[in-house]
């Protein structure tokens, strides 16, 4: 993977908590680049299952705020033991991505993490 | 038959360098074992902001038609350019049963996938819910243009059309032109996967007479 891409996914690691970060293409289901804990088996796996999620979303018109149907740039889900942060890029990116990080529910801070993630995400998209 | 994912399997074993060509659909770069490109007629090359990052999406996207190919592969030992990270022949052949296993989920009829596509005059339902994606191809889809056409034009992926397109067919929005003949149209054998003809081409039609009874039966039960 390129050093931009790389980069911006190392630094999402050094996020509170931060456990495994994956980038994923929302078209197809596939993790283009992870870093964190390695499970490496089951990262597409689970890239593809959290891409389920995304596009059920997008095609849910009550998850929408207005009638015309607003954009996300965010879905959390809350566990017991961690949170899971899909933050999706803008349509300007190299197809549409998505950034899932998952975060420790002890040492993490939802608040902190949404905050950095969307920084990172418009910079990792941003013009080069 | 060829098998390119045998192919290919025994190349990583070999540890080989050089492209494996597939008849005209395309070619994959090989280093040492591992694919580090591919290209295929079906998809769009790469493009875009972060260019190994598109790269990596061009190779899935092209493997994806060149891992189906009946074409002949031919192999040359040649210096190979790593333009993405070597992907192991595994992973390839994982994310191609995958893919094609969610077109086949979304829409189970290949017919559209190659076919130049257009809108349907009437829309038989009350409401539409659309992927933006969806959305760029209905408004493009004009009759003359494949889904892979459609990608290149659109700067996305021939996965994600071809994915938007199946969910498009299955809820009946849009259509294929009217059968024409064989490689008339481009003189040069259907692309893409091969079309699968054990399955159906469309629902059969209703039989009134079973929905008929099953609804009495209904009736009589509530």
């Amino acid at each position: 993977m390129g050093v931009r891409i790389d980069d911006c996914l190392a630094r999402m690691m050094t996020i509170p908590g931060a456990q495994r970060v994956t980038l994923v293409d929302c078209a197809s289901g596939l993790a283009v680049a992870a870093a964190g804990r390695e499970d490496l088996v089951d990262q597409h796996e689970d890239a593809a299952g959290a891409t389920d999620v995304v596009r059920a979303v997008l095609t849910a018109p009550a998850l929408s705020a207005t009638p015309a149907g607003d954009d996300v740039e965010e879905i959390i889900v809350c566990g017991t033991d961690g949170y899971h942060l899909l933050a999706l890029t803008g349509a300007d990116l190299d197809g549409h991505l998505f950034v899932h990080l998952l975060l420790d529910r002890e040492k993490g801070n939802l608040a902190l993490a949404r905050l950095r993630m969307r920084g990172l995400v418009d910079e990792m998209t941003g013009p080069k | 038959m060829a098998d390119i994912p045998e192919v290919l399997g025994s190349l990583e074993r070999a540890r080989g360098t050089g492209s494996l060509r597939v008849g005209e659909e395309g070619a994959l770069h090989i280093r040492r074992g591992l694919v580090t490109g591919a290209e295929s007629r079906h998809a769009p090359g790469a493009g875009g902001h972060d260019p190994e990052l598109a790269a990596l999406l061009a190779l899935f996207d092209a493997a994806y038609f060149l891992l189906g190919s009946d074409a002949e592969p031919v192999f040359t030992e040649e210096p190979v350019d790593a333009a993405s990270p070597g992907i192991t022949v595994a992973t390839l052949v994982h994310e191609q049963r995958r893919r094609r296993g969610l077109l086949d989920a979304a829409w189970p009829d290949g017919a559209v996938d190659v076919a130049p596509v257009e809108p349907v005059r009437r829309v038989r339902r009350q409401r539409v819910i659309l992927t933006g994606l969806q959305a760029e191809i209905l408004l493009n889809a004009d009759g003359t243009r494949t889904p892979a056409e459609l990608a290149r034009d659109l700067g996305r992926t021939a996965f994600a059309c071809l994915l938007a397109v199946r969910g498009l067919a299955a809820a009946s929005l849009l259509r294929t032109e009217a059968p024409e003949p064989e490689a008339a149209r481009t003189g040069t054998p259907r692309p893409g996967p091969a079309p699968r003809p054990e399955l159906p081409a469309e629902w059969a039609p209703a039989d009134q007479d079973l929905l008929t009874r099953l609804r009495t039966a209904l009736v009589e039960l509530g």
